[in-house]
């Protein structure tokens, strides 16, 4: 049962969140895209949190997100965006579908260890 | 292969210089292009007639040729102006005439191989022609230095625990590929349009895997690892790029002929052409081992702004750019 997944085209992105997650007894599932996300969200509804990119193939980060709360219908699951983006138009947009936060990369897990705890307890 | 420097001019950290081979005897005319290369910002790199194909095989990454008309014994140098012309088009070759030549002496052949030629001590001519086939284009200090501080974070950041020296940013002529792979990704922004290209060996990058000091974690590495850390180091210079300096607003567009110009890749000769025969700005990263066990890795870094390049706009707007965007912190909402 993962309790967080992290969704990225990026192998090198899903492999160092993953890794340190699982370092610190986090359970995770990833995620290749944004269809993919969907999928996997789908299958693992007690994930708790969610770290999404922006910028993937086939589905976007935040139509993702955006689809996980209509389509989906999960309305309660923590979203963080961990992205190279950082437009304000961008960020708006992902608060206005309840997204909790956003990461300018690159993901350096300390920063972020205590407040991912809380978000999965 | 040792390469004899003549010239390494002096010049600011972010002043754009170009390589450049010279195929000179005289060791008056030397001492002045040293002289010329130090105010032009050239490097120049000494080789013989003899030399001069291995020297120009051993660097991918030149500006121009400088070479005489004549060598040490005064037998002309036609036949190596065609060879050198034959194996690397995309460089200028600019011929030092000898005393009392003329260019209409010049065998049409070996004319239509030359980008120009200058006449012993006329250096205001040969001035000229660098201006007009290798600084044709004028890269701000501020934009080299802003690009070049992203990208040596992003590089920093890719490779946990390594030392990353970048080398003073310079222009190429050349179109050809270091290494086996490279990531390729467009950028553009109000001012400028074309592509961001980054090249290196796959077996060095894997070293590094294998040492984990990448964020790829896997006892076992292959190509695809290594595309994947190659990928998210340019994703992330991408985003730094986009950030600072935005996109350009689709109502820029409307009604305006938006050119796209294929892009050519020679796998046989490891050549890539954009289209235009414009300078690119190149940066050389070197990522080494503070422990020494591993090799070093090199990645070039270069910018084709083939679609759209005007630094004036970059000069007007860049009170206007965005700050550099802190990483690695999480902004809650």
């Amino acid at each position: 049962m993962a309790q967080v997944l992290v969704v990225d085209d990026s192998d090198a992105v899903r492999s160092e969140v993953s890794g340190f997650l699982s370092k610190n007894g986090i359970t995770v599932a990833t995620a290749v895209d944004g269809k993919d996300g969907l999928v996997k969200i789908k299958s693992n509804p007690d994930v708790k949190l969610i770290f999404a990119d922006v910028n993937m193939p086939n589905m976007d980060g935040l139509t993702m997100v955006e689809k996980i709360r209509s389509e989906v219908g999960n309305k309660t699951v923590n979203i963080i965006m961990l992205t190279t983006e950082s437009d304000a138009g961008m960020k708006e947009r992902g608060k206005a579908a309840g997204i909790k936060g956003w990461i300018v990369k690159p993901f350096n897990g300390a920063n972020v260890l205590d407040a991912v705890k809380k978000m999965v307890a | 292969m040792k390469l004899n420097v003549i010239a390494q001019p002096t010049a600011s950290e972010h002043e754009v210089l170009s390589k450049v081979i010279v195929v000179e005897h005289d060791a008056q005319t030397l001492a002045a292009l040293k002289v010329f290369f130090e105010e032009c910002k050239l490097v120049g790199y000494r080789a013989s007639p003899e030399s001069a194909s291995s020297v120009l095989g051993a660097n991918i990454d030149l500006g121009a040729i400088f070479l005489s008309e004549t060598d040490s014994n005064g037998r002309d140098c036609f036949a190596l102006v065609n060879a050198l012309h034959m194996a690397r088009p995309d460089l200028p070759v600019f011929m030092r005439l000898a005393p009392g030549h003329e260019a209409d002496d010049l065998p049409a052949e070996v004319s239509k191989a030359l980008a120009g030629v200058y006449a012993s001590g006329d250096y205001a001519y040969a001035k000229e022609l660098i201006e007009t086939y290798l600084f044709s284009r004028h890269y701000p200090n501020e934009f080299v230095s802003e690009i070049k501080a992203m990208t040596l974070a992003a590089v920093q950041a890719s490779f946990k625990g390594m030392q990353v020296e970048v080398e003073q940013p310079y222009i190429v002529k050349d179109k050809l590929i270091y290494g086996e792979l490279f990531s390729l990704i467009p950028l553009e922004s109000n001012w400028c349009r074309g592509y961001m290209m980054l090249q290196t060996e796959e077996e060095r990058i894997l070293d590094i895997i294998r040492a984990k000091k990448t964020s790829v974690h896997t006892p076992e590495p292959t190509f695809q690892h290594v595309n994947a850390v190659l990928g998210e180091l340019s994703n992330m210079v991408w985003g730094s790029f986009k950030n600072r300096y935005g996109l350009k607003s689709l109502q820029d567009g409307l009604g305006q002929v938006r050119v796209e110009i294929p892009i050519i890749v020679n796998h046989m000769r490891k050549y890539i052409s954009f289209g235009s025969d414009d300078p690119q700005l190149c940066f050389k990263f070197t990522v080494t081992d503070p422990d020494g066990k591993l090799d070093s890795s090199v990645l070039y870094q270069k910018f084709i702004f083939s679609l759209d390049w005007a630094p004036e706009k970059y000069d007007e707007s860049n009170q206007n750019v965005n700050e550099l965007v802190s990483s690695g912190e999480l902004e809650l909402f």
